[in-house]
């Protein structure tokens, strides 16, 4: 079974303005711009990454979103399917790192237990307009027991560990609760339940 | 693979065909014929929806207040932009309009550029405070920017505040409930012409989310044209509040062998049907379009897509007790202990080990070269 057969399907999620769109762009194009326009309903990009440690690729399939509040009911039939969500604020807006918590429990709300959540402080190149400190984006994932990075989309820095740690994250998790008593057999699982879907 | 990049809007003029000049001229003789200019509806509405529409923004800029109703012998002066700074939409209408600048001329000056989106941003909260039960929605400065850069400001207002009320008042509602329900109109339409394509896109799952960012915006959102988008306009303007369904409809009728060919999976789909295609024969679509919507009435419609809803509500009720059988066994087979042991095993650990014995042999090795060179010198 090859890596594109069961791509990981990744949502991005966070208010307006924090960079969901420029984070996408940065990653499977390798390029930024602030002259793209707000996410209408959905976009979606497919990229690969590899995994340093098993030598293996995986198909990412990412989901960019709106972030028009009144899409949230669009977006619910997306988040149950997800396997992975990248919750981005942005590190100059102290009311988006605010509004993470609200996102969290939507997440809750919405997603299957099985979904694997990192949090992403975006605009890191700007540090001279921070209102959210590291220690913050680290303590409040913590108590999520949830992983969180700082990036910037901008300069690229850190923007392709976010997309392989959260992928490997995926697979970690997948391979420990699919199936705990088979390390090898996890595929079938998989198969299975995505024929249920 | 598709690239789905974001496509800069092309402001490119094309030369004028025989055709176009012919209604170009039609449309002059009947304009200089009125002595204020007026046409009567009826003739208005046919020009608009007839191949080229109202050819270019000169007409336009006469015409559109008569499609839309609006009367531009009262217009009121715009407020300055500091009115609005305590709007609770302000801080997301100004940063909607910061990332549409690719909707405006390439190449105009920058303090023309600036001066254009606060007109943008005072268009757009000049609307949504006098009418506080309208829904602000992304896609609305979509809109809004279109009829700014044909008409200009003041009719811009009028016409969008006319459009908040009647075509776009769907969207603006609290919830997007009655959007997600008109967006499924497209399914009986597909059905009744194409049951292969309808049973195709059914299979995969795709929705209707695809098609969303067309009902929001007219298609300005999503078109790389602004010939094409103002002609879209002159089109829906002189049609009812639906009609950009019955477009889309004839969208996917007309690609209908590049679907079949793809993937039938939601991504694969939802990806294929979301870029428009640049060559698209949009005065042949509306064509289709115009003879659709005289084929099929809305009552018959309506019916298919209530069943239809049904249909999603029992399907949906029957996937939970699925997932919820699902994950019981999952739950009682496992053993506690292996579980605990497992994630450890997993984690960032070997990681960590794997680097510490690298370091080591790469000491070890440093060491040893050392060693020998010595004795090698010596």
């Amino acid at each position: 079974m090859s890596q594109y057969d069961n791509p990981f399907k990744i949502i991005i999620l966070g208010d307006s303005g924090v960079g969901k769109t420029c984070l996408l762009m940065r990653f499977s194009d390798n390029q930024f711009t602030t002259r793209h326009r707000s996410t209408v309903g959905l976009d979606r990009r497919e990229c690969s990454v590899e995994f340093a440690d098993w030598r293996m690729g995986r198909m990412l399939q990412v989901w960019d979103t709106s972030d028009d509040e009144r899409f949230k009911l669009l977006k619910a039939t997306q988040c149950r399917s997800a396997h992975g969500i990248l919750l981005v604020y942005d590190i100059t807006s102290s009311k988006s790192f605010q509004n993470i918590d609200g996102w969290m429990k939507e997440i809750r709300r919405l997603c299957p237990d099985k979904v694997t959540v990192l949090l992403v402080g975006n605009k890191s190149d700007d540090p001279n307009h921070r209102q959210v400190s590291m220690a913050q984006g680290f303590n409040y994932a913590h108590r999520q027991s949830i992983c969180f990075e700082e990036v910037s989309a901008k300069s690229g820095r850190n923007v392709y560990d976010i997309f392989s740690s959260l992928a490997m994250d995926i697979y970690t998790y997948r391979r420990v609760h699919c199936n705990p008593f088979s390390l090898t057999s996890w595929q079938e699982e998989e198969d299975a339940a995505e024929s249920l879907d | 693979m598709i690239k789905n990049e974001q496509r800069p809007l092309n402001f490119e003029k094309c030369p004028e065909s025989d055709d176009e000049l012919k209604k170009r001229l039609e449309i002059e003789k009947l304009i200089n014929k009125n002595i204020d200019k007026n046409i009567s509806f009826d003739v208005l509405v046919k020009l608009s929806l007839a191949p080229y529409g109202l050819v270019n923004d000169d007409f336009r800029r006469i015409l559109w207040p008569q499609l839309a109703g609006v009367d531009i012998n009262h217009l009121g002066q715009a407020p300055t932009l500091d009115k609005f700074q305590c709007h609770p939409e302000y801080n997301q209408v100004v940063l909607d309009v910061n990332r549409s600048l690719k909707r405006f001329p390439p190449g105009i000056p920058y303090e023309q550029r600036i001066a254009l989106q606060d007109q943008l941003t005072v268009l757009i909260l000049r609307v949504i405070q006098k009418y506080p039960n309208l829904r602000y929605y992304q896609g609305y400065h979509d809109v809004a920017v279109t009829f700014l850069l044909v008409v200009g400001e003041e009719i811009a207002f009028a016409i969008m505040e006319q459009l908040s009320t009647t075509h776009f008042s769907e969207c603006m509602q609290e919830t997007m409930e009655a959007t997600q329900r008109r967006l499924m109109f497209i399914w009986p339409i597909i059905k009744f012409e194409n049951p292969e394509l309808y049973q195709f896109l059914q299979n995969s799952t795709v929705g209707t989310l695809f098609s969303l960012p067309w009902y929001l915006t007219w298609f300005g959102h999503s078109l790389t044209s602004y010939r094409t988008v103002v002609r879209l306009y002159d089109y829906f303007l002189a049609s009812p509040i639906y009609t950009s369904i019955f477009v889309t409809a004839a969208i996917l009728l007309y690609r209908s062998d590049e679907i079949l060919k793809e993937d039938c999976d939601m991504a694969s789909v939802h990806c294929l049907l979301s870029v428009i295609p640049e060559d698209l024969p949009f005065e042949d679509l509306l064509k289709t379009s115009s003879s659709l919507l005289n084929k099929y009435s809305l009552t018959l419609i309506e019916k298919d897509v209530e069943e239809l809803i049904c249909q999603e509500r029992r399907k949906r009720k029957t996937d939970e007790a699925l997932i919820v059988k699902r994950r019981q066994p999952a739950t009682s087979n496992r053993i506690p202990i292996i579980t605990k042991w497992l994630p450890n095993i997993l984690t960032a650990k070997p990681v960590i080990l794997t680097t510490a014995i690298s370091i080591v042999v790469g000491v070890c090795a440093y060491y040893y070269n050392n060693q020998y060179l010595a004795a090698g010198i010596s």
